[in-house]
């Protein structure tokens, strides 16, 4: 449908994007209301980790007693996302979609290394890594996956928005953090997600012994920060490699 | 996309059916077509909360809100609160406690505290500055506002 309604046409899930943007002049021919789309706001865990359809509000998120259980950090931290008005609107598929810098759920989905499902034109369905350079490109987000069974630990620091938010998430194999990523938001046009330099299996005991090194090497690759009236860059390279440093310990 | 939709939706316990523009957002629908003008707008991009309505008793910005969204769905503004010329619980707490001075975030400020009880019957004090935290209000300082809020709780509760 979007295609044959041609480059104006958006997808519109909660709105609250789409409805800023033409405000703000985008031009819009179109717009695909997705809200009474059945199922797609569903959470429930899979053989592949807990999927949640991308009309899931905040609001779900924040309250899912699956959620709470399955992936604690996602339910403590989303009930200060946002606000609740948005919370109740907003869905975590728009988010990803909206490629904002600072977006929470996109920054949560890099750094969990999540499947994104796309729904594409000839009725298949298209599977990516959300850390893919071009993983929103094409068709209709319709579900993310993440990694579930010990596999994943999610950190969030959400202290110094708007200057940076970070999400660390941790790869964990046979009770070791075997590598992982880090999600940063509000430091670059769109979110950006750096590899974690784990050289080995390291036990959670043994993380904070390597943080520093691992903060220091992953804000030494880092491609040049923004800086505005928030924050110069070089204080958000700093704060970077504190709050990883943290996240790490924590 | 289409020039007008046709909409069947309940504002403040009435039934209309609107013929409006796709692009119409529920402010301007509730301000300039009903004249109900305890919408507020403030901030225009779902920032100040001072359009704050309820949809389905769930509260939103109504002016990021299209209103071909609300086709088979409940409105509340401030306007629906009262019942037979008596005010709301909030409402009364409210103005027992001061929690207003100019007023124009106090509708979208009723409307979410009637969300958050509903959801939360005893809401502590963390609670309340939490779902208010989008709310903004330059005059009050918001201390008389958390009180107003605990008293219609009291009051709900009793």
């Amino acid at each position: 449908m979007k295609a044959a309604s041609g480059p104006g046409a958006v997808y519109m899930a909660g709105g609250i994007d789409v409805v800023n943007q033409m405000k703000s002049g985008l031009p819009v021919t179109d717009v695909i209301h997705l809200g009474s789309v059945v199922g797609l706001d569903r959470i429930e865990e899979t053989e592949d980790g807990l999927r949640l359809g991308a009309l899931v509000t905040h609001d779900q998120l924040a309250t899912s007693p699956l959620v709470r259980a399955r992936l604690p950090a996602l339910a403590q931290t989303w009930p200060d996302v946002a606000n609740i008005r948005i919370r109740c609107k907003g869905t975590i598929g728009g988010n990803i979609m909206a490629g904002e810098p600072a977006y929470d759920f996109a920054l949560a989905a890099l750094a969990a290394d999540a499947r994104l499902y796309f729904l594409i034109a000839d009725g298949s369905t298209r599977i990516v890594s959300a850390v893919q350079a071009d993983a929103t490109r094409g068709g209709l987000l319709t579900a993310i996956s993440m990694p579930l069974g010990g596999a994943l630990k999610l950190v969030f620091d959400r202290s110094l928005r708007p200057i940076v938010t970070l999400v660390l998430g941790l790869d964990f194999a046979d009770g070791c953090a075997a590598g992982g990523r880090v999600a940063l938001g509000g430091v670059y046009a769109t979110p950006l997600v750096a590899s974690l330099p784990v050289h080995e299996p390291l036990p959670p005991s043994e993380l904070a012994h390597h943080a520093e090194r691992i903060a220091q090497e992953v804000v030494t690759g880092l491609p040049t920060l923004i800086g505005d009236h928030h924050a110069t860059p070089v204080y958000r390279r700093r704060m970077i490699e504190v709050l990883l440093r943290r996240c790490l310990s924590a | 996309m289409t020039d007008t939709v046709e909409i069947a939706v309940t504002i403040n316990g009435r039934g209309h059916r609107l013929v409006v523009s796709p692009r119409r957002v529920l402010a301007d629908v509730l301000r300039e077509d009903l004249q109900l003008l305890g919408c507020k707008i403030g901030c225009d991009q779902a920032v100040c909360g001072a359009c704050t309505v309820l949809v389905d008793d769930v509260p939103v910005t109504a002016c990021t809100t299209f209103a071909f969204e609300l086709d088979g769905k409940a409105v509340t503004t401030i306007e629906g609160l009262a019942e037979g010329g008596r005010l709301d619980p909030v409402q009364r707490a409210f103005l027992e406690h001061g929690a207003f001075q100019c007023g124009f975030c106090t509708p979208g400020m009723i409307l979410s505290v009637k969300a958050l009880l509903a959801r939360h019957p005893e809401p502590d004090e963390a609670l309340i500055r939490q779902w208010l935290n989008a709310n903004i209000c330059r005059c009050t300082g918001y201390q008389m506002i958390v009180e107003a809020v605990r008293a219609a709780a009291r009051t709900s509760a009793s």
